[in-house]
């Protein structure tokens, strides 16, 4: 056994695209344990409630993270809708729907760019981030941002796609899909990809369940929790959603289910397209959040957020609390670097899809 | 299972055309949706602040009296809240963004003065017509005052 020694990981590190500090104790070169520490990025977000109406704070609420933004507008309009008992139009529902699987679908995409930069594979890196490219361009033709998209609402959206536009979101999509094959294929059948992965970081399904992981994470253990499976908004119950799962619970399966979950998300837009309904595509908000609370999730891409909220017959909200997905992820990652090699700390990490100014709001 | 499996693409990319686009010699792809910066038709704005009001991140400020208009291009979140707002529709989304800058300058667009209230100007014929009007609603309000019934 050799000497014990603590190496300190990040906040600024080449494979991290976000600030978390961890402070690893290393016996030769095996991790021991893992200490992470936060605090680099708070911005005071949910404070900013009580200062923003309540109609405002959408905008800030998209604010929160930079990739999963539509998701969180969606999730903060959510609870205001459930807490002033306001129903949003179906039409608004489906188009919620496909901005936030296209959404999921740049995540992902990002996702493999710097999980493939972690592996030191930047010629993949490249590819996959211009695959992401056409799935910006499409978010701009349809919302005017490619990464704030302002287009989520209390009560309905603000921009409605035309026919035209779903038409053409369908077949780029198509012609994605094809590119995806060869992004697929070659992430799961190269030998390097498979030696770097494979029995890295391994999460049993009881340890999953036990810290209480969500998203990808957990799905690659085997627990098939994704919330869009009993999403009463959205249109996920129309489209008879499944979860896609693994039970290897490695950093391979963690990589396989995104890779999966982009047809997946291929799909549930095409679906959304054929079934989208006629109609309104927002409600009128009249008057004042009550003075009660309500909580309501949003399957992000990468995992469960809870949004809290709780209102005081004002115009601004008394408190706004998210869970973020990465918060809950945390707790799993100490556990997968406790024995793993200091060498795949950096992918380990990266498998959980870290976003830690979500973590922080 | 395979090694060197993406050689195959990479060697392909070596004869496609780049993927990013060749800004600035060639103009970026403008999306008709797109929020670049907010312009306002200054001679058709009533100065009513509903933008003002509307704005999330408090960017512009409205002077009903001096009739001036002013804009933070910078603190500016490209929302279009203020669009949808604007009674008028003098406000509009350009699709170019802003320019850079090295200060964090406000925009002020000063509004034409005021149009001049209408003078009327009436002939004699007209003149008489309200006296005359005015003398018999004085008459009409001194009997309703003395109790008699208005006949």
């Amino acid at each position: 056994m050799g000497k014990s020694t603590v190496v300190p990981f990040g906040p600024q590190h080449p494979v991290l695209p976000e600030p978390i500090h961890l402070d690893l104790e290393l016996q030769d070169e095996k991790v021991v344990k893992a200490i992470p520490s936060i605090g680099y990025i708070h911005r005071g977000l949910e404070k900013l409630v009580e200062k923003r109406g309540f109609q405002e704070y959408v905008y800030i609420a998209e604010r929160v993270c930079g990739i999963c933004s539509f998701g969180h507008g969606w999730g903060y309009s959510k609870a205001i809708e459930g807490l002033m008992e306001i129903e949003v139009p179906r039409r608004a529902e489906y188009l919620r729907t496909i901005w936030h699987e296209l959404s999921r679908l740049h995540s992902h995409l990002l996702w493999v760019g710097l999980g493939a930069d972690a592996l030191g594979f930047e010629s993949l890196f490249m590819h996959a981030w211009r695959l992401r490219e056409t799935i910006l361009d499409m978010i701009e033709q349809t919302t005017g941002g490619r990464v704030i998209f302002s287009v989520c609402k209390v009560g309905g959206v603000r921009r409605d796609i035309s026919d035209h536009d779903l038409k053409e979101i369908v077949s780029r999509l198509e012609k994605l899909k094809k590119e995806i094959d060869g992004l697929t294929a070659l992430i799961l059948n190269d030998e390097t990809i498979h030696a770097r992965l494979k029995g890295v970081g391994t999460v049993s399904f009881e340890d999953a369940k036990a810290l209480g992981c969500v998203g990808p994470t957990a799905r690659a253990s085997g627990v098939p929790l994704d919330y869009r499976c009993g999403d009463e908004g959205g249109a996920y119950k129309e489209l008879g959603f499944k979860p896609v799962t693994d039970t290897a619970g490695d950093c391979f399966a963690r990589c396989k289910v995104r890779l999966l979950e982009l047809y997946q998300a291929i799909d549930l837009i095409k679906g959304c397209v054929e079934n989208m309904p006629a109609g309104e595509i927002a409600v009128p908000v009249k008057g004042f959040p009550p003075a009660a609370e309500y909580f309501t999730r949003v399957e992000q891409p990468r995992g469960e957020a809870v949004y809290y909220v709780k209102g005081n017959k004002t115009k601004n909200l008394e408190r706004f609390r998210l869970r973020t997905p990465t918060n809950a992820n945390l707790a799993v990652l100490v556990k997968m670097l406790q024995g793993c090699d200091l060498a795949d700390v950096p992918n380990i990490i990266l498998t959980i899809d870290p976003c830690i100014s979500c973590c922080e709001r | 299972m395979s090694y060197l499996s993406f050689a195959r693409e990479m060697l392909g990319n070596l004869f496609k055309p780049p993927a990013t686009s060749q800004y600035p010699f060639k103009p970026r792809k403008v999306y008709e949706a797109d929020r670049g910066k907010v312009v306002n038709d200054i001679n058709n704005c009533i100065f009513c602040g509903m933008c003002m009001r509307n704005c999330p991140s408090a960017a512009i400020t409205v002077d009903r009296n001096a009739r001036t208009w002013k804009i933070n291009r910078f603190a500016c979140v490209q929302c279009k809240e203020c669009v949808t707002n604007c009674p008028k529709k003098c406000l509009q989304m350009e699709t170019e963004y802003t320019a850079p800058d090295t200060k964090k300058t406000e925009e002020v667009l000063q509004g034409p003065p005021p149009p001049p209230k209408p003078q009327i100007v009436l002939t004699e014929a007209q003149k008489a017509a309200i006296a005359a009007a005015q003398a018999k609603k004085a008459a009409a309000s001194k009997a309703a005052a003395d109790g008699t019934p208005h006949a």
